[in-house]
């Protein structure tokens, strides 16, 4: 057998993706994704053990390119407001993006006969938050924000910028535009800024 | 023909929403349906034009009364805004996370994908509840309670911070991290800090 390598695996993942992306993830089968790769299903299989956990680690891929940085970047030094701007519109342009809404809708959809959502959850998007839990800590202690949980303050910047552009999303409104975005995550992050100053 | 009833459409309702649920709503056909009820599918489709008209009328159905209910909660003459709100709260997720709402919610995120099912039920359902809010948001603003903002916004506002930590985890079929009712409070709480006017914050969950 061939030996295992990055490279390859990355080429799967991708090809799964578009795939999922250009059929969904219901109709997409493992036979159609290891004929684009180009090569046996049973290599395909040596990487991953089954669609689920496949698609599992193409979502979590799109999210990590996409958004890493940006986790990263607003602990960094300079003027809060701004960081959590820069930041919150690199998350919401990743949150709705088409094809993070599809897998978003797939997951939902299952969500009675499979884990897989969930799993997303703990080993990613929650951790994703503690890191802004994290720098919002760090702004308490400085003195910028007043004190409270860490992690409850991260869920509340959430809620303020995703309302109601994610739910409006999700239930189909495609009228949804960049400027949208901007104004909703600006005014959202005055009121959290108000709303846990020191 | 028959004459059309309210039992029957009841009947009918009741049965498609137990298949949808059971089955999803595209693996549930007009068909199974009306074979459920008991009658003919002309019968059927005399009720309801499309599998769609159908499910939006099982969604409002079973949503219409109980989201008149939690909006009834808020009465502006009620000077004690926090414990309106909390109650609000509260009512509010209740109704959001039953576990027929949350099936409801599913499709209806389920089939937005290739159809136009999913903004038609949130025109019927969301979109005129948070505007019965923000109605109530401007009276306060109005009074002088809450301090000037566009009250559609704020109204928002509470939305995401009531559901903050838990509707993602209930869609994806987990119990939320954050504790219900100490949930409810912080936001709340959270609102009134950017909204009120002098309203002195306690400190819960918030000092901690």
């Amino acid at each position: 057998m061939r030996v295992k390598t990055d490279e390859r695996r990355r080429g799967i993942v991708d090809a799964a993706w578009e795939l999922f992306k250009e059929n969904g993830f219901e109709r997409t089968t493992m036979s159609e994704i290891s004929e684009r790769v180009g090569g046996s299903k049973a290599t395909l299989y040596s990487y991953f053990k089954s669609k689920d956990e496949l698609f599992a680690a193409a979502m979590e891929q799109a999210i990590l390119e996409r958004t890493d940085e940006a986790f990263a970047r607003v602990g960094l030094s300079g003027d809060l407001e701004r960081r959590l701007l820069t930041f919150a519109q690199t998350y919401m342009e990743m949150r709705l993006a088409p094809d993070m809404i599809g897998a978003d809708r797939a997951l939902i959809a299952q969500a009675d006969q499979s884990d897989l959502g969930v799993s997303l959850l703990r080993r990613l998007v929650v951790p994703q938050w503690k890191k802004l839990a994290g720098v919002l800590e760090q702004e308490m202690s400085a003195g910028r924000l007043r004190r409270a949980d860490p992690y409850l303050a991260a869920m509340h910047f959430r809620g303020l910028i995703e309302s109601d552009l994610l739910e409006r999303r999700l239930h189909g409104d495609e009228t949804i535009t960049a400027r949208d975005i901007k104004a909703n995550t600006a005014f959202g992050i005055d009121a959290f800024l108000r709303a846990y100053s020191a | 023909m028959r004459m059309k009833t309210d039992e029957r459409r009841k009947g009918i309702l009741s049965a498609a929403g137990a298949a949808f649920r059971e089955f999803g709503f595209s693996r549930t056909s007009m068909a199974a349906i009306s074979a459920k009820v008991g009658g003919s599918k002309a019968t059927l489709y005399s009720y309801f034009k499309s599998k769609d008209e159908l499910f939006a009328a099982v969604m409002f159905e079973a949503m219409e009364e109980q989201g008149q209910q939690v909006l009834a909660l808020l009465d502006p003459s009620d000077p004690d805004l926090r414990g309106v709100l909390e109650r609000f709260g509260a009512a509010y997720l209740s109704m959001l996370l039953g576990a027929e709402a949350l099936a409801n919610t599913r499709i209806a995120i389920a089939e937005a994908e290739s159809s136009k099912l999913g903004a038609k039920l949130y025109d019927l359902g969301p979109r005129p509840f948070w505007e019965a809010v923000a109605a109530y948001i401007e009276t306060l603003m109005s009074q002088g309670l809450l301090v000037a903002a566009p009250p559609a916004l704020a109204a928002l506002h509470l939305q995401g911070l009531l559901e903050a930590g838990v509707m993602e985890p209930a869609l994806f079929g987990v119990e939320p991290l954050l504790e219900r009712r100490g949930g409810v409070k912080a936001a709340v709480d959270l609102f009134l800090r950017r909204y009120a006017l002098d309203e002195p914050s306690t400190s819960g969950l918030m000092g901690r």
